[in-house]
């Protein structure tokens, strides 16, 4: 098969059995990644199953493109059932673990059942082995990928450290040292089942249909991600972001509180000067232009070696309120070696920062543990009890949803969070009418996944450029004003579907809108041999969309599911750009009903079934 | 006029885009085993290093090939494996200290750096521009022995005696 | 240079070398089994058979071993040459039914039945192995035994070759692939020829990178430079390489 490798590996660690299937029964109708990923999750598993029984299944989906020449294209996309939320939970992560797998033989991994002792799977081409991994149970991740690659640095290791192996729904899985696919829990289904890393080396490599073509497409690729901001700023992205966030007011502070934190330019400042001294070498994952990611070092301490320039080092800051820089890497590190979601995390911070400070919970709850915003010390504390499960970080592990239902004393009150309990990502959402309704209605887990490239994240600072791009999505300019409730549910849409076939192509979302779908579909032509029109395309990605919604319908999700939480509608924002801004009930509703409408399915957000005809999911 | 590929080791960010084009280019697939280049890398340091044939003045490949198989460019110096020629013992692979000749796995030939005839793929679709193709008149052999590092005894042979 | 005519075609070729190379260079190609240009011809498998008018005078010979010569013509093709070749094929069809390189030839030339006796061997007696082996590689580990039908290739006393340098080019350059070496573990087989060579460990990485005695043939004949380096496999090289590198920005 030409672009994609032709199978999928299926691991059953209960029977400690593997076997293949061909990706080609799939990759017609889901494309690859999180669209093939989402369907074998909706075939292989029976409704209302424990995400942390065997049953529950984990699957690694690549994508045609990855592990070509074609430009980022280093991404594989995961997809199960979340403890976090019992509903669909995916992620996905760059680096090269993904393509590693293609080049091994394999478009996917699914795992199935719980292997009886920890075990580790590791991947030669054809050979696959399911060995012990005593040893390595309660190594933290750094250390994992290390032993796994002693002696074979050509192998790439997916691995859960300590948080996974204890469950804890905010943990994720690292690849090598650098990237995570850290939303969902996935980190926990993985813990689950015993299964403490996957290392992978292939070397078979991918067979390209018009390598020609695709030459010339990946130049042209290549020039459009340089034409991008992002490109000349990626370097300096790790603190400029805070600049961007504050210039368009689009983050939250605390437990998204109303108000702004009065040391947040202090905060950039810090940030600033400390990661232009410890900052050393811009990096990049596979094929990727785009070195959004950096190699860091702080003299005498040991921490994570290559950082992102993404929304990690304002999420820790801003929801801890941690001004210290020292801090705010020292965390980030923490996350990564433990194996956690740090921008999750910090979110259950700061949601029991909150608590603390409203004495509904106490230091004999917290065990004298200090939840204190602005208190680096303590929350580092915090978290490593959190990825052990220590005393009240077992209750803090299970992510905000479930931890308010345990804390009781009408907690939930002050707990922000979307559908199943996902922690919100670090924009706010009130003044944000688009991306509070992505946030609600996303049936993947993260909505970061959709939220992150409106134009009304950068309407305050560059109007005019989200003016034309809102004008030409839905048609009218006024769009991109954030405050407006109109056209909202089609720009939704227009993401929720470029994301889905950015995740389900096996390439990175960030450079995906400026690239343009064009382009990416003449990769994915020249690379497979196969032509695909933007029409199918575009029926691709919403049947994908669908699929994702009937699995989680078969879960008991219902129309009220797609909302956040009530504080968003009851507490409008006190300060700052956005002031007075709060979610309007019935305009937010009215949003879901023509959201529904325009994807084909009823009122009650059911797929009708004349949708399910025509995307031929009957 | 001899040619010579050379890296800026601060550009390289590590992406293997080279890797990919190489073997796109020689093998019509993308498969690092395949290419002609391979990116070293060191992630918990941040160095990625990419390594190729450093077509040398006082090739080892050369001096131990028993079939005479190995000759370099008219125009561009570099080091050229006749493969009619070849006998396929492999000692040119063994003979040399990086690892810049092998086999192919399945067409099973030597294949190594040929400079793609003065016009090397790699430095076209490098990302970062971290690649590039000079003429040694232009650079000079003192600044080539600096781009290769003063390491081992083995960079006379490779730019055939001191300077 | 020397005048002759190819098939119509005149040409001036250099002295010194033979019909088959001199047509070759002219754009004519001619098919071989057991011609190799890094060894002396030898003319055993008789497919490149081609006509020699001299002197109003036709002969039919191998090109491979017919030295260029002024004046003379060569037809590479004619029904005569055709005729024979096919004739060839055939036989050696017969003795090596299973071989592809010979099957392949066979299709060519419209070979589709044999009529000789049929064998099933692997090996065609083209003697590449041996004329690589002696003049090549300067060791000599295998050789032609008996005559007639019985005449094979083979080591002496049947044993094990204690010269063989485990280098593996007689596989390499067969035409039938009539040699099988195996890679078991720490090991090389040559199972035809009994042979069993040891491998030696990379230092670095421990794997099996290369046979001991052509890696110690490499230290004896190579420079002396890379020395150093011949207790690495050359993955890990191109590492210690990188790691020199880095170390020294």
């Amino acid at each position: 098969m030409n672009g994609y490798s032709g199978k999928i590996l299926i691991i059953d660690l209960s029977e400690n059995q593997t076997s293949t299937v061909e990706t080609s029964l799939y990759s017609r109708e889901y494309l690859g990644g999180r669209g093939i990923g989402v369907k074998l999750l909706y075939d292989m598993v029976r409704p209302k199953q424990d995400p942390l029984g065997p049953e529950n299944i984990l699957v690694f989906m690549t994508g045609p493109l990855t592990g070509t020449l074609t430009p980022s294209s280093g991404r594989v996309d995961i997809v199960t059932t979340s403890p976090e939320s019992n509903l669909l939970g995916g992620s996905n992560a760059g680096g090269f673990w993904g393509p590693e797998l293609k080049w091994a033989g394999y478009d996917g991994v699914v795992i199935k059942g719980k292997a009886k002792n920890p075990v580790t799977i590791q991947i030669y081409n054809d050979e696959v082995k399911i060995k012990d991994a005593q040893k390595l149970w309660g190594k933290d991740v750094f250390e994992t990928a290390k032993i796994l690659r002693q002696g074979n640095e050509e192998n790439q290791v997916a691995c859960i450290g300590p948080a996974g192996e204890n469950k804890s729904n905010l943990s994720g899985i690292a690849f090598n040292f650098r990237n995570y696919a850290a939303r969902a829990g996935v980190g926990a289904v993985m813990g689950v089942k015993n299964l403490k890393a996957i290392a992978v080396r292939g070397t078979k490599g991918s067979d390209i249909n018009d390598p020609k073509a695709l030459q010339q497409i990946c130049l042209e690729i290549q020039n459009r991600e340089k034409m991008m901001p992002l490109y000349n700023d990626a370097p300096s992205w790790h603190w400029k972001l805070f600049q961007s966030l504050e210039e368009d007011g689009k983050a939250f502070f605390g437990n998204y509180e109303p108000f702004l934190w009065e040391d947040r330019i202090k905060a950039v400042q810090n940030v600033k000067e400390f990661i232009q001294q410890n900052h050393l070498k811009p990096e990049s994952c596979f094929t990727c232009p785009l070195r959004c990611w950096a190699h860091f070092s702080v003299s005498g301490e040991e921490g994570a070696p290559i950082i992102a320039c993404q929304g990690t080092w304002p999420s820790i800051a801003y929801f801890m309120k941690l001004s210290d820089p020292y801090y705010i890497w020292r965390i980030y590190t923490l996350c990564q070696k433990l194996g956690l979601d740090a921008g999750g995390t910090s979110a259950v911070m700061a949601l029991a920062a909150d608590l603390y400070e409203r004495s509904v919970i106490s230091f004999k709850d917290t065990k004298g543990v200090l939840f204190e915003f602005g208190n680096g010390k303590a929350f580092a504390e915090a978290i490593e009890k959190l990825a052990k499960r220590e005393d009240f970080g077992d209750i803090l592990a299970e992510g905000i949803r479930k931890a308010v239902q345990k804390i009781g004393r009408s907690s939930e009150r002050y707990a922000v969070h979307s559908k199943g309990g996902t922690e919100l990502w670090l924009m706010e959402v009130r003044p944000f009418k688009g991306a509070a309704l992505t946030c609600a209605v996303t049936d993947s887990g993260s909505c970061n996944r959709a939220t992150y490239a409106f134009p009304d994240f950068y309407y305050r600072s560059m109007q005019k450029q989200a003016r034309m791009v809102a004008k030409n999505i839905v048609g009218k300019e006024e769009a991109a004003d954030p405050s407006v409730y109109d056209y909202k549910p089609k720009m939704t849409i227009f993401y929720e579907n470029l994301h889905i076939l950015a995740d389900s192509l096996g390439v990175c979302a960030i450079p995906f809108q400026a690239v343009g779908l064009e382009l990416w579909s003449q990769a994915f032509s020249a690379c497979t041999g196969i032509e695909l029109q933007l029409n199918d395309l575009m029926l691709t990605a919403e049947r994908i969309r669908t699929l994702e919604r009937l699995f989680n319908r078969r879960e008991g999700l219902k129309r009220e599911d797609d909302t956040l939480s009530e504080r968003l509608f009851k507490e409008a924002i006190k300060e700052g750009p956005w002031k007075g801004e709060v979610l309007d009930r019935e305009k937010f509703e009215a949003m879901k009903d023509e959201y529904y409408f325009l994807r084909g399915w009823d009122n009650d957000g059911r797929p009708t079934e004349k949708t399910l005809e025509n995307l031929g999911l009957k | 006029m001899k040619k010579v590929l050379m890296v800026n080791l601060e550009k390289c960010v590590g992406c293997r885009t080279c890797e990919m084009i190489c073997s796109l280019v020689h093998e019509e697939r993308c498969n690092p085993p395949e290419a002609r280049i391979s990116v070293i890398k060191f992630e918990e340091r941040g160095t990625n290093i990419p390594i190729y044939c450093q077509q040398c003045e006082l090739p080892a490949c050369d001096a131990i090939c028993p079939a005479k198989a190995i000759y370099k460019d008219d125009l561009t110096e570099a080091v050229l494996v006749d493969i009619r020629r070849c006998i396929g013992c492999r000692m040119c692979i063994l003979a040399c200290p990086i690892g810049g000749l092998s086999f192919h796995p399945a067409r099973k030939e030597i294949i190594k750096c040929d400079l793609c005839k003065g016009d090397p793929a790699c430095v076209k679709y490098c990302p970062e521009g971290a690649l590039e193709v000079v003429s040694l008149d232009t650079i000079g052999v003192k600044r080539r022995r600096e781009n290769i590092g003063k390491f081992s005894s083995y960079l006379d042979m490779m730019t055939g005696g001191k300077e | 240079m020397l005048k002759i005519v190819i098939d119509g075609k005149e040409a001036k070729v250099e002295e010194g070398q033979s019909v088959l190379e001199a047509a070759e260079k002219i754009g004519f190609k001619i098919p071989t089994l057991c011609y190799h240009p890094a060894v002396h011809a030898y003319g055993a498998c008789r497919v490149c058979v081609v006509e020699v008018i001299e002197k109003g005078l036709s002969k039919l010979t191998t090109s491979c071993t017919y030295p260029v010569e002024n004046g003379i013509e060569v037809k590479t093709n004619s029904e005569k040459v055709k005729k024979t070749r096919k004739l060839i094929v055939e036989m050696l069809l017969a003795r090596c039914p299973e071989a592809k390189i010979i099957q392949d030839l066979a299709k060519q030339l419209g070979v589709e039945k044999t009529r000789a006796p049929q064998k099933n061997e692997n090996c065609i007696l083209c003697g590449l192995c041996v004329r690589i082996c002696r003049e090549i590689i300067g060791v000599d580990a295998v050789g032609f035994a008996n005559r007639g039908h019985k005449r094979k290739v083979t080591t002496p006393f049947e044993i094990q070759s204690d010269v063989c340098l485990g280098c593996g080019a007689c596989a390499y350059v067969c035409p039938t692939g009539a040699i099988k070496i195996e890679d078991v573990a720490d090991k090389i087989k040559i199972e035809i020829w009994h042979t069993e060579i040891e491998k030696i460990k990379c230092e670095s990485c421990g794997k099996y990178f290369s046979p001991k005695p052509i890696l110690e043939q490499v230290r004896e004949k190579g420079l002396p430079e890379v020395n150093e380096f011949l207790k690495l496999c050359p993955d890990c090289r191109k590492r210690v390489l990188a790691n020199k590198v880095g170390l020294v920005r």
